[in-house]
């Protein structure tokens, strides 16, 4: 009798976990399917603002717009493995995406050149996962601005001191991270160098 | 009824007080609190999960086998973080992409599994919802509080918004986990010398 009753308890700790565990994962995967399309729009939103922003273009503020002027006017394309580029069909502007190692994780970068004059028109970090306050402050818009209108190759000074095309200021306290983003600006600047002009 | 809730409310602010007086926590409290902007949504993050987690245990408190509750609660626990995170891509995706894995980490917070292992087993849903409530607020105010010295002294900045002019240098440890360490501990010592004297001597 007794064991009979360990037994049953057994079971139904179990069938408990069990069907507990199926009850929160019906759940979750309702509200994922219900925001799944809400989350992929965001993301392409985020990604259409960055490339713009990246080619020193005038943002559309709304999200429709934003769609309509991106077909208009910039053509994406995905080579074999490699991650995808943006050339803009009125003018010389290419956005490359160009990934790096940081101090935490990659950072994954759209750095934006004119192929006529070999500047930047801009950089934008679309993942990076570094130190809040120190690393990450690569993303603040003194860090983006600064690179508008320079030209590779790159060499980082003390914050605050760059003048010259071809230096920016590093941050201080995140020099892995500052090593980083010479490394991507330096790349796009390469990539820019060989495949810029000759199409894409 | 109401004396028990304020009785619990006054508990987990003062003398009970999770961060400085459990000392739980510690993990989110030494990786947000460099910026006062990340600190305020993972608190309300934090008190959210805490209320409604405490809430789900409580009602199944008489169903769930003792043995396997620590399991149960963990997935209680969870489910209510994943739901946060969906709903901050999907309806805040800016506050997220600056949370990024900040989100994730509310699971690790052992305040949470501590109210519902601690009250909400033992107490009724409505208690249990205020005691998490509580316990967040209680939580939050002194990360708040630690993110608001650290942002100053090491960025210079309160809410991003520069305070200190040039002439401040920055304190880059500050903005690093160590400096959390030193601001805690002085925030502990402080609260322990100075307001919880007289707890201190009865013990």
């Amino acid at each position: 009798m007794e064991k009979k009753s360990k037994t049953a308890s057994r079971i139904k700790m179990v069938v408990f976990m069990f069907s507990i565990t199926f009850v929160f994962v019906v759940v979750l995967s309702f509200v994922h399917l219900y925001t799944k399309s809400m989350i992929t729009r965001n993301e392409t939103l985020f990604l259409k603002r960055s490339v713009l922003y990246t080619a020193g273009v005038q943002i559309p503020a709304g999200d429709e717009e934003l769609d309509n002027y991106f077909s208009e006017n910039v053509i994406e394309t995905v080579e074999n493995g490699s991650l995808p580029r943006y050339r803009f069909k009125n003018g010389p502007t290419v956005v490359y995406t160009i990934n790096g190692t940081g101090l935490w994780g990659v950072i994954i970068a759209h750095a934006g050149f004119d192929t006529q004059t070999g500047k930047m028109t801009g950089i934008d970090f679309i993942k990076q996962s570094e130190t809040p306050g120190l690393g990450a402050r690569i993303s603040e818009d003194w860090f983006r601005e600064q690179f508008r209108g320079k030209k590779g190759p790159f060499t980082y000074v003390p914050e605050g001191e760059n003048d010259g095309e071809n230096q920016f200021d590093a941050i201080t306290g995140a020099t892995v991270t500052t090593k980083a983003v010479k490394e991507i600006v330096n790349k796009a600047a390469e990539i820019n160098n060989t495949t810029g002009k000759s199409g894409l | 009824m109401n004396k028990k809730i304020g009785k619990i409310t006054l508990a987990n602010l003062g003398r009970d007080n999770p961060v400085f007086v459990q000392v739980l926590g510690i993990c989110s409290t030494l990786a947000v609190t460099n910026v006062l902007k990340n600190t305020l949504v993972m608190s309300i993050g934090l008190v959210f999960v805490t209320a409604l987690s405490n809430v789900t245990v409580s009602m199944l408190r008489k169903q769930i086998p003792t043995r396997i509750r620590m399991m149960v609660s963990t997935l209680i626990i969870a489910s209510y973080v994943i739901l946060v995170d969906i709903v901050l891509k999907a309806y805040m995706p800016d506050v997220s992409r600056q949370l990024g894995p900040y989100v994730g980490l509310i699971i690790t917070n052992c305040i949470i599994m501590g109210r519902a292992e601690a009250f909400a087993m033992n107490n009724k849903p409505f208690l249990s919802f205020v005691d998490g409530i509580s316990s967040g607020i209680g939580y939050s105010y002194v990360l708040l509080i630690i993110a608001f010295f650290r942002e100053l002294m090491g960025s210079g900045t309160i809410w991003g918004v520069t305070v200190l002019g040039d002439w401040w240098v920055k304190w880059s440890i500050m903005v690093m986990a160590p400096g959390a360490f030193f601001m805690l501990a002085v925030f502990i010592w402080m609260v322990k010398g100075v307001i919880l004297k007289d707890a201190e001597v009865a013990k």
